[in-house]
């Protein structure tokens, strides 16, 4: 019989709650699991579901206000109470751990070379010169290409990945047993996420580490890790093998995660069926309750595509002054969007799509090419001329938080595109609010509230309301559901269609998102270095791409499902 | 070294573009000081009780003042183009001779004072940031509101009260021991004992500005994702608040130091008069008063090149302090 090595992380029944004025929060209730040495374990769950503050308190690095309970034992020892200076020598040594945010999590003013020497002479007699030495081997090791010449560079200087590659980097310097991955790849392109986690794959198995991988992703979880947990409101719901969660999860609230999950490979699309959502009732006794709902498909006509289009856009070339010189965002891009459609716009960061959505809403200007809306060329228009088209095209942004003003209540916010567009009479402004607070299914009381008393979810759905209530014809969403959870996008994607149905709206669908793209759009362009390198609709697209960038981009997300 | 080569390109670029801004100023100073009503031959006319139509007449003579403005400011357009700042009708000097006289102790007064304000500043700042919400901050917070609030001649006057008449144990004005010529470091050392007074009750204005900065850039700094990092590293509290929370909580304090060092240079009157120091803000308050104009361009015309050139080195610190920053 073969005997199973001790755990290198054993979590037994932890509680965790923080101290607020309303009383206490409780983060995490009774939890409890284990990672073998070698062993990839994913904590899986929505915003808020208690995933992070597991994977700080494992670190001991939440405020001191938190309170614990239970046990965390890393490497057999219970390190809950543990004196700081003890804490201290644990982490980077037995446990390190590396975050969401590759862009802030590296001191911008340091050189990378001696943020990787520093965390080695942290924990190790090393002289400056040795430590150096070894920092490049890691920085080899992680496989950053012209390691050497990196050593010395500063963290802008290095792309999202690359960055990532660094932070690995640095947590693997003190060769730890554990290591914590917080949503690693969650702000990489796909093609580097597919990187990122085969990295952290093989160098698990080359060093023998336990791997704790927290993730909202429910795709990442079944090829890069063996056990699962998820968890929702603190409490682990269920425990299975990684293979098992998308055949065998027994939990409700699992299955309704992977039901409201859009894969690639399904192949769903909005025409035929709607995105089943998750209903989670909290009962009066604090329990819950997950129910998975499945609603009727909208009855839409078919797009208009022989009739004029609602935007065409001809050879559209947008630059940018740098200090290197100008930058062509947009390079000789044209496209068209008939009278109901919705154009998926696919592609990487830097690839151009957002400028090219900006273009459009004449947000900033176009050095060459024209704009087509409705049949006017809206490339010249200023002043009055522009307003007139702008009430007619509305924008949907990607961060629910940052672009609501935190200081207007709800009723302010939609209230002001109204007043703009010179709808003078206040009742009849205050009745069109309230009608759209209905249609996006918020209720009427959200009138008087601030933004922040929202969730996400909610958020979104303002947002969406504003960009609707001048009843525009063109609705252009940029990223509108990549910083929303799978169940929060569902309900999203489900309202932009219902609303697409009740107002014969056109969408132009902005996302690096392809399996949301594939489910939303009836035809797809792939952009990629400024220019649009496929367009096809959406039955073709994925079964036959023709470029190779296209087939580069499926196959990165195939892979991982 | 092309790092040395962008430095010096950058300043060479500072250099020629402050050629424009600085003929603006003097421009801009010579009109508004046209303003003013009364000239110097008035001054002096009115200081030695009284005086006839044609003495009058012979000072403005004198001094160029009997031309229309536009002539007197092509004159003294035409002496700046020569390196020549004019003279002085109420000193009877070259103004350059003047501001000669008074600038090594000013800068180095300033200098001075201002280095108190940012050492001070930075650690009683670091101190309040450290302990944030707790005893220590309070108290550093209460200490700050006070040198923050109370007027500098007051601080100055109390100063010399407990030093010089209490204790004795520094001189309560002046530059220097009087009638005496100390050679080598006993001289300087005398010239630092009159320093400590002024430079003292000038920097705790800027002490109070400058913790109360550094409190909130490195609050600020501590909640980023960076400083999380370094402690997931396993790093000392110590190290983190060195390397991490200060180092990044400087680049702000640096545009605030560099704004301060012009500023200081023409406010330091009241110090100056309670000290009875020789500098150039008495200078420029005693050209006021004595409608000695070209006394007073010349130190405005200083002051303008010092702002632009505290502008440029901040300019230069800032690309060092913070690597995104490149020079250009």
């Amino acid at each position: 019989m073969i005997q199973t090595p001790p755990p290198v992380l054993d979590v037994r029944n932890l509680w965790l709650s923080f101290p607020g004025h309303g009383g206490d929060t409780t983060a995490v209730a009774g939890l409890s699991f284990s990672v073998r040495p070698g062993q990839a374990v994913a904590l899986v769950g929505e915003s808020g579901c208690g995933k992070s503050s597991t994977a700080l308190a494992i670190m001991q690095l939440l405020p001191d206000t938190a309170r614990f309970a239970g046990e965390i034992r890393l490497d057999g020892r219970n390190i809950v109470g543990l004196p700081r200076k003890e804490l201290r020598a644990m982490r980077g040594s037995t446990a390190a751990m590396i975050f969401q945010e590759p862009m802030t999590s590296l001191n911008p003013v340091h050189r990378i070379g001696d943020q990787i020497a520093e965390a080695l002479r942290a924990h190790e007699q090393l002289s400056y010169k040795a430590a150096r030495a070894r920092a490049l081997a890691l920085l080899e090791q992680v496989r950053i290409p012209d390691a050497a010449r990196r050593l010395d560079a500063y963290p802008h200087q290095l792309s999202g990945g690359q960055r990532q590659r660094v932070m690995i980097a640095m947590a693997i310097s003190g060769r730890p047993k554990l290591l914590i991955a917080d949503e690693p790849t969650t702000a990489l392109d796909a093609t580097i996420q597919a990187q990122i986690l085969q990295l952290l794959d093989e160098l698990r198995q080359e060093l023998g580490m336990g791997l704790l991988l927290i993730t909202h992703d429910l795709a990442l979880v079944s090829r890069w890790t063996e056990d699962v947990v998820v968890m929702h409101h603190g409490e682990k719901m269920e425990q299975l093998p990684a293979v098992d969660l998308f055949s065998n999860a027994h939990h409700p609230y699992t299955r309704g995660l992977i039901g409201a999950s859009i894969r690639l490979d399904r192949s769903q699309h909005y025409r035929k069926r709607r995105l089943p959502e998750i209903r989670v009732v909290h009962n009066p006794d604090d329990t819950y309750a997950f129910s998975l709902e499945q609603r009727e498909p909208a009855r839409l006509a078919p797009p208009l595509l022989d009739s004029h289009p609602v935007l065409a856009v001809k050879n559209l070339v947008v630059r940018y002054d740098t200090p290197r010189g100008p930058f062509t965002a947009v390079d000789d891009v044209s496209l068209r969007i008939a009278p109901g459609e919705t154009l998926g716009l696919v592609g990487e960061s830097g690839s151009g799509k957002s400028t090219l959505s900006k273009a459009v809403m004449r947000l900033v200007p176009a050095h060459e090419g024209r704009i087509v809306f409705k049949g006017e060329d809206i490339g010249a228009f200023s002043g009055k001329d522009l307003r007139r088209v702008r009430r007619d095209m509305q924008m949907v942004f990607q961060d629910p938080y940052g672009s609501l003003n935190p200081r207007h209540t709800v009723g302010e916010i939609l209230e002001g595109p109204l007043a703009v567009h010179e709808v003078d009479d206040a009742r009849e402004r205050r009745k069109r609010v309230l009608d759209m607070l209905d249609r996006v299914g918020l209720p009427a009381r959200s009138v008087n509230r601030l933004p922040h008393e929202f969730s996400g979810g909610q958020r979104q759905r303002i947002g969406i309301a504003r960009a609707l209530i001048l009843n525009p014809s063109l609705v252009v969403c940029d990223e509108p559901v990549s910083a929303l959870d799978v169940s929060v996008q569902s309900q999203i994607l489900n309202l932009l269609v219902e609303l697409k149905e009740s107002l014969n709206l056109s969408y132009l669908f902005i996302s690096h998102d392809l399996a949301v793209v594939q489910y939303i759009s009836d035809r797809v362009v792939v952009m990629k270095d400024a220019k649009v390198v496929e367009e096809n609709d959406h039955l073709h697209i994925w079964t036959n791409p023709r470029h190779d960038y296209t087939r580069a981009l499926i196959n990165a997300v195939a892979r991982e499902q | 070294m092309s790092g040395l080569r962008k430095v010096a390109g950058s300043l060479r670029r500072t250099a020629v573009q402050a050629v424009p801004t600085v003929i603006g100023i003097v421009i801009l100073n010579f009109f508004l000081l046209q303003l003013a009503p009364g000239d110097a031959a008035d001054v002096l006319a009115g200081e030695s009780g009284a005086a006839t139509e044609e003495t009058m007449h012979a000072l403005r003579e004198q001094f160029g003042l009997n031309h229309p403005v536009l002539v007197q400011l092509y004159n003294y357009l035409n002496g700046l183009a020569h390196f020549s700042l004019g003279f002085s009708p109420r000193y009877g000097l070259p103004v350059a001779e003047l501001i000669g006289q008074r600038l090594p102790g000013t800068l180095l007064l300033m200098s001075l004072a201002l280095g108190i304000a940012l050492l001070v500043g930075i650690v009683l700042g670091s101190v309040m940031a450290i302990f944030a919400g707790r005893l220590p901050d309070r108290v550093l917070s209460i200490l700050a509101l006070v040198f923050y609030s109370v007027p500098g001649f007051w601080i100055g006057l109390m100063l010399i009260i407990l030093f010089s008449v209490h204790l004795g144990w520094l001189p309560s004005g002046g530059a220097g021991t009087i009638g005496v010529d100390i050679p080598g470091f006993a001289g300087l050392l005398d010239k630092a004992r009159y320093m400590v007074l002024p430079a003292t009750s000038l920097a705790l204005f800027y002490v109070a500005i400058y913790a109360r900065l550094t409190r909130a850039a490195m609050l600020e700094v501590k909640s980023q994702d960076f400083v999380r990092t370094a402690r997931a590293k396993g790093l000392s509290p110590t190290s983190i608040t060195i390397h991490h929370v200060l180092r990044n909580a400087l680049i702000p304090i640096t545009t605030l130091a560099g704004m301060h060092f012009g500023s200081m240079l023409g406010g330091a009157v009241v110090v100056e008069t309670v000290y009875s120091w020789p500098g150039l803000g008495r200078l420029a308050y005693e050209a006021v008063m004595g409608r000695d104009y070209n006394v007073l361009l010349g130190i405005l015309l200083l002051s303008s090149l010092l702002v632009i050139a505290a502008n440029a080195i901040v300019d230069l610190l800032q690309t060092f302090l913070d690597p995104r920053i490149g020079v250009r």
